[in-house]
């Protein structure tokens, strides 16, 4: 693939490198280094993109793959509920719902993350498993207990 | 999940404003050199080799200088240290060269990043190992010779006992230093990476 090509695909589909950002890092250094790297990676990996999948799909598992294996500077989070997790989500806000549902997302364990962003994206537990490297089942498992943890972040009146 | 994903589309279609990126700025990122943990190893390595290139340089360079025939034995044996030294550096060095496939599934680039770091780390305690019983000796000597230069070294048993005492203390102080420093760089990714491996494998 050559170089104005890849570059057209990656601005296409800035979201996605956007999304990780957003979700993975806080640091505005961080978030800088983190975006630099996975477009590199992604350059560097372009050779692996044979079209048998998506292009989203590809650079979904490139950046998360970039993003997991990144070395942070800032000090790893430990989960919290959605009231003590006080800083802003960082995205441009649209409303209170999305603003409660992107912090949610932000409080999980990264392998959650993942696990949930793509099944948001609407990829199949199937296509979960294999950007992943999970079970089938591991993720349909995970998933349902993330959906109940979020369910009752977002709905706390609904849930007693 | 029906709710959260009207809700998730929702973000996608009111940010798209912002998720275009500076055409420069992609140019540029291509072109940079990576900050990935692998790629700062890979540097340090590098950086270790080169020197331990110098001094095996140095050392050939000083032994026809040296008269006496102890001290030439010495760097002798300190040259051929070195020199594995430098071999096995090199053989690091083009370990971490090997490209990474960050298209493959997450658990497998974990995998792959997690040992690729841990087997560096315990290859610097080898080299370490190999090194430091060599070049505390030559160091010791040197020093006496340097100290006494009309007089034979290792004549006097105190002389013997001093070396002997400084080995017992500083070889294993060494080697706990190298692996306490690794522990201070790397642990906590390791631990990083290792958590995520164990949390995609787990129910």
């Amino acid at each position: 693939m050559k170089e104005n090509e890849f570059l057209n695909l990656i601005n296409k589909h800035s979201g996605i490198i956007h999304k990780v950002l957003f979700l993975y890092v806080d640091d505005p250094e961080d978030r800088r280094d983190l975006k630099q790297e996975i477009i590199l990676q992604s350059w560097k990996s372009v050779h692996s993109f044979q079209g048998k999948s998506s292009f989203s799909t590809w650079l979904y598992r490139v950046a998360f793959n970039t993003a997991l294996t990144y070395r942070r500077k800032d000090k790893a989070k430990q989960k919290v509920g959605i009231d003590e997790y006080t800083e802003p989500a960082n995205i441009p806000s649209v409303d209170h719902k999305s603003d409660l549902l992107f912090r949610a997302i932000k409080g999980l364990s990264d392998i959650d993350k993942t696990i949930v962003t793509l099944h948001l994206e609407d990829y199949d537990n199937q296509e979960i498993s294999e950007i992943t490297g999970m079970t089938k089942n591991n993720v349909a498992v995970k998933l349902h207990r993330i959906k109940e943890h979020l369910s009752r972040l977002l709905n706390p009146a609904s849930n007693g | 999940m029906d709710e959260l994903k009207n809700i998730w589309k929702q973000i996608k279609s009111e940010t798209n404003g912002f998720t275009d990126m500076d055409r420069e700025d992609l140019r540029k990122a291509i072109e940079e050199q990576s900050k990935g943990p692998v790629a700062k190893l890979k540097k340090q390595v590098f950086t270790k080799w080169v020197l331990c290139i110098v001094f095996t340089v140095l050392i050939a360079v000083g032994i026809p200088f040296v008269t006496v025939l102890i001290s030439q034995i010495l760097l002798l044996v300190l040259l051929a240290a070195y020199i594995v030294g430098d071999v096995l550096l090199y053989n690091e060095y083009k370990w971490l060269q090997k490209a990474t496939d960050m298209s493959t599934d997450v658990r497998s680039a974990l995998q792959l990043y997690y040992e690729r770091v841990r087997k560096v780390l315990r290859y610097e305690e080898l080299i370490g190992l190999l090194l430091y019983p060599i070049s505390l000796p030559a160091g010791f000597f040197f020093g006496l010779k340097l100290g006494s230069p009309d007089k034979e070294i290792m004549q006097e048993p105190k002389q013997w006992i001093a070396l002997i005492i400084s080995m017992i203390v500083l070889l294993p102080l060494s080697h706990l230093l190298t692996r306490w420093l690794n522990k201070m760089a790397f642990g906590k990714y390791l631990k990083q990476l290792k958590q995520n491996i164990d949390e995609l494998d787990k129910l």
